[in-house]
């Protein structure tokens, strides 16, 4: 067990064996598992740096399984954590364990191997005074002369940061009790400042990597060797692969813009060093090394690594398996860009030939697969699958059946995914606005002579369900019940412009639908018109010979009895008297019975009560009223 | 549903095309169909526009036009005469094409041509050297004067129907019998750039366009009027033409490259279901026989 300094007591019973420091009561930093550190990724980079009966310190929170792993393989390990609970749980959790409870100035270095994955951020407490602390040179301290650090720094420039959906931090955060940081940058700013500091304190850097799509689960981590070669042969599949990450990162949450555009075109202008959620840094004193990869990758919900270096690929872990599928062995890179892009763009530029045709080709592909799929091609998407030029390869598929899903449903959810993308990320397409996603999968289906039946976009839903559900979806009956509803998808990233976008096609839609409605009634007067004209003229035809001189004169009588009358009537009319708005409503109401009152009112006193209709029951005291009203 | 849509009997044939129950009988089209070709957004001027309905609009430059006229929900399907190209295949045993179908521009109910037809005449007979087939529309077919006149100067004189108003006084068979008188002669020639001419193009006819233009009563000029279509399309304009150029402008104003298949034009037009449902009749009609 190695030596702390005296700072260090024991406390209570409730955390025997703790080596406590400047710790903080009343608190814990396990409040929000999603905010420690865990991915496939880097349990593979830091496993290659532990070795048996050497000294670890696992510096802030960390995942436990991390540690445990670290432990089984012999090292000597510590943990340094703020919080006096945590510390006590974590104690009687893991056994052997040295729990150090405290800041960076207590733990008592130096260590062989020092891992940092959760930054700067929480290694300091709301006894220390932060201002004036340079933590880059309190964690290097802690770096024995042959040691190894291995810190994971968070880019406060990060797109991660971009899209974040979370005013107020400063005010909502319990640890943010000082945000210096958000002012006056006093942490490297930059993955070149970051190696800068560390060398400054004399650790050089060995590998490096930008980490994506966050800093808690990174399970991309693009190495330098690609970080400075724009031309790099690994970054054809860098955007797909990128763009896929943090799709599944973000799937279901609330943010502040889908975050696929912005990270396609910061793929396309390289610039993923400035813009990755974080920094991997392995950095060593003396004789020290560390293997650089190219990349490595890890899936999203599963817990096979593969990493990539000149080109060879090596697969670490064991494939998981989840209800109906397996995790899928070797994860690969995809080899160009994905099916999706290329659709979206022909959508864009309304191409529909081109659109028919990169349609008809995905068919063609799937079908050349059997009637019954089996393999990653069962499961692909367009956003799965891509080309490298000559043919399709269902790259990003990270997952298999285990029993084959039919032709016909494979191909129905790889439409039926991509009409709710272009619904739900409103993206411009050359079919009809007001179609929802059923019907945009029924007419993209219609170009590969594949229209979907009655019952066959359930099918699609119980096998996206399945899918969800391997990839970590906490509530797949909500999901189901928002899926079937009308076949509408809400965006599958809630960012806000999204959210707006989707009410303004709300807005439109049923503005459509009012004045479509009022259109409809507009016909139907017309139709019910014309159709009872022709009914009377079918009458007529059907009138005996007698019957139709009878009803030619009795028309004839009519016609002759209406002029007669007109005549009359305009001989009769007389001058039109002038009415004060309140008589002209009764008027009006009133109808003809009024007439020869209207005439009796010419003389009428305006300051006094409007007339009464004839049939309202009328007192005594309105009868006198009246009397004075209509005055002759 | 715009009554607009069954004018030249349009529906008619795209419901032939997608292979419709009762073909003859007006079939409901959620939207509005272009119905003839415009240098606008698509629709005629004036034309009472639900908004947010699907327009269906012949070619692609008119989609984009329509897009910068405000409208959002424009799908570019082609023209229903360009369907008709697909349901009425060439006669493998079709004679000889000869001479020349000239269309004088046309109002139509409610809008007058202001014009010289005798003029017009004289001009047809000076630069045509084959038989001539004039083709009027209903309303100048039924002036005998405006007949007369080009009887008078030799030309066969034919008219392809009513275009019908409100559901009613259609002629199914119009475009038909267009695509028939087209595909007979050599030549598709007009005193405007009309529909007709690149209908005729489209069936294989060289095109020219000739002779006063008239003028139709108050047009609407927000597209720019006759002179506009003049530049724009030059090509088109003269006693002779380069026949392959003009060809391939009518491809793209017809649409003729973008047609949909027959299942992807009912789930446009929200016809699907009832060709579904007539198609699972017909089975189960033929296993209980």
């Amino acid at each position: 067990m190695p030596e702390t300094t005296a700072a260090l007591t024991v406390a209570s019973a409730a955390d025997a064996g703790v080596k406590r420091g400047n710790g903080m009561w009343s608190w814990t930093d396990w409040r929000d598992p999603a905010s420690i550190a865990a991915s496939a990724a880097l349990t593979t980079i830091v496993d290659e740096h532990v070795v048996a009966g050497r000294r670890v310190l696992f510096a802030g929170p960390h995942d436990a399984d991390l540690v445990r792993s670290a432990q089984a393989a012999g090292a000597v390990v510590s943990w340094l954590i703020r919080s006096v609970d945590d510390a006590g749980r974590l104690t009687h959790d893991l056994p052997g364990v040295d729990v150090l409870c405290g800041s960076l100035e207590d733990p008592a270095g130096p260590f062989d191997l020092v891992i940092a994955l959760d930054g700067f951020g929480r290694l300091t407490s709301a006894e220390d005074d932060d201002t004036g602390r340079d933590l880059v040179a309190l964690l290097s301290s802690l770096v024995a002369a042959d040691g190894v650090l291995v810190l994971l720094h968070e880019n406060a420039l990060g797109a991660h940061r971009m899209i974040e959906l979370a005013p107020g931090r400063e005010y909502t955060a319990d640890e943010a009790w000082y945000l210096p940081e958000a002012y006056e940058p006093r942490l490297p700013a930059s993955f070149g400042a970051l190696t800068a500091a560390l060398g400054d304190h004399g650790l050089q850097t060995h590998a490096g990597y930008a980490v994506f799509p966050t800093p808690k689960r990174p399970h991309v981590l693009v190495g330098r060797p690609v970080l400075d070669d724009p031309a790099s042969g690994v970054r054809d599949g860098l955007r797909p692969l990128l763009t896929h990450a943090f799709a599944e990162a973000y799937r279901g949450r609330e943010v502040l813009d889908d975050p696929r555009d912005l990270v396609t075109r910061m793929a396309y202008a390289a610039a993923e060093q400035t813009l990755a959620a974080g920094w991997l840094v392995i950095a060593g004193r003396g004789d020290t090394t560390a293997k650089q990869y190219e990349l490595v990758v890890g899936s999203e919900a599963g817990q096979l690594v593969s990493t990539i270096d000149s080109g060879v690929s090596e697969v670490h872990g064991e494939p998981r398996t989840v209800g109906g599928l397996r995790e899928m062995t070797p994860v690969r890179l995809p080899s160009g860009p994905t099916v999706e892009e290329r659709l979206l763009r022909l959508c864009a530029a309304a191409d529909l030939p081109g659109l028919r045709a990169e349609l008809r080709r995905y068919a063609d592909w799937l079908r050349n697969h059997g009637s019954e799929l089996t393999g990653p091609v069962a499961l692909a998407t367009f956003a799965t699958v891509c080309d490298d030029g000559d043919e399709l390869r269902p790259d990003l598929v990270r997952w298999e059946p285990l029993t084959p899903v039919p032709l016909k449903v494979a191909l129905h959810r790889a439409l039926w995914s991509f009409a709710g993308i272009l619904i739900t990320r409103n993206r411009p397409h050359p079919y009809p606005l007001t179609f929802d996603a059923a019907e945009l999968t029924e007419v993209l289906a219609a170009t590969v002579d594949a229209v979907p039946g009655p019952g066959d976009l359930d099918a699609v839903l119980d096998l996206e369900i399945a899918v969800r559900t391997a990839h970590g979806d906490p509530d797949p009956v909500r999901t189901r019940r928002e899926l079937s509803a009308d076949l509408r998808p809400m965006p599958d990233v809630a960012g806000y412009r999204a959210l707006v976008d989707v009410l303004w096609r709300q807005n439109d839609l049923l503005q459509h639908a009012r004045e479509n409605a009022a259109w409809l009634e507009k016909i139907l007067v017309s139709r019910d018109t014309a159709l009872s004209k022709l009914d009377l003229q079918i009458q007529q035809h059907e009138l005996s010979g007698p019957e139709q001189v009878v009803e030619l004169a009795r028309k004839a009588y009519k016609k002759v009895r209406g002029k007669v009358a007109a005549r009359r009537q305009t001989i009769e009319q007389q001058p039109k008297p002038k009415l004060c708005s309140s008589c002209r409503t009764e008027e009006l109401a009133a109808g003809t019975p009024y007439r020869r009152l209207r005439v009796r009112v010419e003389r009428i006193d305006f300051d006094a009560a409007p007339p009464r209709p004839r049939d309202a029951v009328a007192t005594g005291e309105e009868r006198a009223e009246g009397a004075i009203v209509v005055a002759e | 549903m715009h009554h607009a849509n069954q004018f030249y009997g349009h529906t008619y044939v795209l419901a032939r095309y997608c292979e419709m129950p009762d073909p003859d009988h007006p079939q409901r089209l959620d939207g509005y169909l272009q119905h003839g070709w415009n240098i606008g957004d698509g629709l005629a001027p004036g034309v009472p526009f639900v908004h947010g309905s699907p327009l269906f609009v012949w070619s692609e430059r008119t989609r984009r036009r329509a897009w910068s006229q405000g409208r959002r929900n424009v799908v570019a399907i082609g023209a229903p005469f360009a369907y008709l190209l697909e349901v009425c295949p060439p006669e493998p045993a079709a004679g000889e094409r000869e001479g020349t179908i000239f269309y004088p521009f046309h109002g139509w109910e409610g809008q007058q041509i202001l014009g010289d037809h005798r003029r017009l005449a004289r001009e047809i007979a000076e630069t045509e050297s084959g038989p001539v087939t004039v083709c009027l529309y209903w309303n100048e077919h039924q002036q005998p004067e405006i007949q007369a006149v080009y009887a008078d100067a030799g030309f066969r004189v034919v008219c392809h129907g009513r275009r019908g108003f409100w559901w009613r006084g259609q002629d199914r068979e119009f475009l038909v019998r267009q695509l028939t008188e087209l595909r007979r002669h050599r030549r598709v020639a007009s005193n405007r750039l009309t529909s007709a001419i690149w209908y005729g193009l489209l069936a294989g006819c060289e095109a020219a366009v000739y002779g006063d233009p008239m003028v139709l009563e108050n047009a609407d000029a927000t597209f720019g009027g006759y002179s506009r279509i003049a530049s724009q399309w030059a090509a088109l304009h003269g006693r002779e033409t380069d026949a392959e150029v003009c060809r391939e402008l009518a491809r793209q104003e017809l649409g003729a490259d973008l047609l949909a298949g027959p299942a992807e034009l009912r789930v446009l037009f929200g016809w699907q279901q009832t060709w579904a449902d007539a198609a699972r009749r017909t089975t189960e009609g033929a296993v209980h026989a």
